[in-house]
């Protein structure tokens, strides 16, 4: 395996990672949760 | 006085409209959002403010009300604010009630309402630059003498009499001991409807009644029967017109970048699979979705424009009759319009319907209003369906048309629905504030589209990078052992899933990998484009010039294992149609359930929009197959 595919494969499986973690983690913001704008109105 | 007298939380009450929001972000210092029409403010919303001595005041924006019987939701919450009944608040210890100095006489019976509670009041009698150019003559200190409680004129847009609030704020006087106009016995509502006019007559009084103000004749215009509508129409497709037309330079600007970017990246890495990563899965990507934002920006700035000057209310007046034929009332039409920049302030704007079943119905219907995450599919889609050389009037009339399609299809599925909840108990009443005419306020119109543009970015820098990923990951991994990309794409995990969906989407007019990306569509409607980038990266091989090319032209080359092309007119049509029907948002169900106080009706609207769409474009495909195209 040469340095591309290492680097390559870690930066997915630290997405994965956060996207999981965030997945978990109880949403406190009203709204949609995604920084849209809407939940300032 | 001493500092210990000053009120700790302050209650912001007043009809729609009257500026409360802006008083509120003068007082506060915070950016909530404003604009020229009523219902902006649906829940309670809450900020500091300091006194001229320093002092911390908590400051309550309250929702717009009419009164305090509590017909609607947010009557209701305004009405448990001041009485301390919400959960966590108690009860304020002084109330400014906001007034429309233009409009007293309708404005002056909340006031009173308010002053009848007992509550320490001050009058914050606003916009009175505008009574004054109507050619009102304002007496504020007559008012203050006849009401019992402090006035304190102002234009808090310009942040004119701020001070002077936060000086009578400090100084509260006592609660009026009694309400003048209730002692003789006679029906409440009566006797200040009495007590107004006379009250009207004393402190706003007009030289001459009769004098048309401009906006007035502006309105025999802009309402007129046939004028107003053909004005409507011309208004609504010269945004939509100028959002393809302006957005040209900016968003060449951002594909130029973007490829130059590429370019670079790969003069400097190797070929490997963290160089196909940046490229292919980041720039691809989240290029792809952020090209849209010159776009996003217009729109948002058209509808600033519209809200600020008071137009907005005129459609809404104007839409009560088309409203009513789809059994719902003028009070639907914020709602649903707010939805075509996103359904959830939309679903939650819906608390000014007194009309439970009313309120339901839009809540159902909201989602179809074209909401701006739907714009970057559509961008993408037009011009492969229209010539570049069409023009950008054509593609604004079928921006205009998807916008059309999806508003009637709500109205059609709403009198249906309508139909079947029934009649209510008791009928309400449609009262719609029609303001003057303003001066756009640019400073929050920009605060807003900045915004909006930010939260954009930031979602494209942060979600969608995520995904786009991710994305990659699936179209990469498990490697093939030959060098040729289709292979190598069927191969990977996301070919596998393209290729058992596609027996699925084939009848719409669609092969695996749109298939795929409709699946992934579901995260966040953006992300469509960012898959198909990923999806549909092994034409970019094919040759030296289609590598250039932006993702459109890679579209437009892509071909079905037998040669057709993959994306026709009508293969097109039927993406479209899908894209305006389906309900790719789940934080729009979270907040249908939360608003309908049931998850019935979000799992039913779920089931109900994506079916609807599948069939919908199915009928699509298949009748435009059948007659040749």
């Amino acid at each position: 395996m040469d340095w591309q595919t290492l680097t390559a494969a870690g930066i997915v499986v630290m997405t994965l990672t956060i996207f999981l973690v965030r997945l978990a983690r109880p949403k406190k913001k009203s709204g949609c949760g995604h920084d849209c704008g809407c939940n300032k109105k | 006085m001493v500092m210990s007298d000053a009120p700790s939380t302050i209650a912001l009450i007043g009809n729609p409209n009257a500026g409360k929001t802006t008083l509120f972000n003068a007082l506060t210092g915070a950016n909530q959002r404003v604009g020229n029409y009523a219902g902006v403010t649906v829940e309670v919303k809450s900020g500091e403010a300091f006194t001229p001595h320093g002092r911390k005041l908590r400051v309550l924006d309250l929702p717009g009300c009419y009164s305090l019987r509590a017909n609607s939701p947010d009557e209701k919450v305004a009405l448990d604010a001041l009485n301390g009944l919400l959960p966590g608040e108690q009860k304020p210890d002084l109330v400014v009630c906001v007034l429309d100095a233009s409009n007293l006489e309708r404005h002056l019976q909340l006031a009173l309402q308010v002053i009848e509670l007992g509550l320490p009041c001050v009058i914050a009698l606003n916009m009175v630059d505008v009574a004054e150019r109507a050619g009102l003559r304002l007496d504020p200190a007559k008012l203050a003498e006849e009401l019992g409680v402090p006035v304190v004129p102002m234009q808090a847009n310009a942040k004119k009499g701020v001070v002077e609030l936060k000086q009578a704020l400090r100084f509260p006087h006592p609660a009026a001991s009694e309400a003048g106009w209730t002692t003789d016995g006679t029906d409440p509502e009566s006797a200040r409807r009495a007590f107004v006019t006379r009250l009207c007559e004393l402190v706003a009084s007009r030289p001459d009644a009769h004098q048309q103000t401009l906006s007035d004749r502006i309105d025999s215009v802009l309402l007129h029967p046939v004028l107003g509508w053909i004005s409507l129409v011309g208004i609504f497709f010269t945004v939509f017109w100028s959002i393809f037309s302006f957005a040209e330079i900016p968003m060449g600007w951002i594909e130029s970048g973007q490829g130059a970017l590429g370019d670079w990246i790969k003069s400097l890495m190797a070929d490997g699979d963290l160089r196909s990563l940046v490229v292919d899965g980041i720039i691809g990507g989240v290029g792809g979705v952020v090209m849209f934002l010159p776009q996003i920006v217009l729109l948002f700035l058209f509808i600033g424009l519209l809200e600020s000057s008071g137009y907005m209310a005129r459609a809404a007046y104007l839409m009560d009759g088309v409203m009513a034929k789809a059994g719902l009332s003028g009070k639907s039409f914020l709602p649903l319009f707010s939805s075509y920049a996103c359904a959830i302030p939309g679903i939650m704007a819906t608390r000014t319907i007194d009309s439970a079943k009313e309120r339901i119905v839009t809540i159902f219907v909201a989602p179809w209003m074209s909401c701006s995450a739907r714009l970057p599919v559509y961008f993408l889609i037009i011009p492969l369906l229209l010539h570049e050389k069409e023009g950008t009037w054509k593609q604004a009339s079928v921006l205009f048309a998807i916008y059309a399609l999806g508003t009637l299809t709500a109205f059609v599925i709403a009198r249906l629905l309508r139909g079947r909840l029934g009649d209510d108990v008791s009928p309400g009443h449609f009262l719609l504030e029609l303001p003057p005419y303003r001066k756009p306020q640019w400073s929050y119109i920009f605060r807003h589209v900045i915004d909006r543009a930010w939260s954009f970015v930031k979602k494209a820098g942060t979600i969608i990078l995520g995904l786009s990923i991710l994305l990659w990951a699936l179209s990469t991994y498990p490697k093939s052992e030959g060098d040729d990309p289709a292979e190598a794409l069927a191969h990977s995990a996301m070919g596998r899933i393209g290729a058992v969906i596609e027996p699925v989407v084939k009848p719409l007019g669609f092969d695996g990998r749109m298939g795929t990306a409709i699946l992934t569509s579901f995260a966040a409607r953006e992300v469509f484009v960012s898959s198909m980038a990923i999806l549909y990266r092994v034409e970019e091989t094919e040759s030296e010039e289609e590598t250039r090319n932006v993702l459109r032209d890679q579209l437009a080359a892509s071909k079905w294992p037998n040669g057709r092309p993959i994306f026709t007119p009508l293969s097109l049509i039927s993406l479209l149609v899908f894209f305006i029907y389906a309900l790719q948002c789940l934080p729009t169900s979270a907040v249908v359930a939360r608003e309908s106080g049931s998850w019935k009706w979000a799992v039913g609207q779920f089931i109900f929009m994506t079916g609807f769409a599948y069939v919908a474009s199915l009928l699509v495909f298949q009748t435009g197959k059948l007659l040749g195209f």
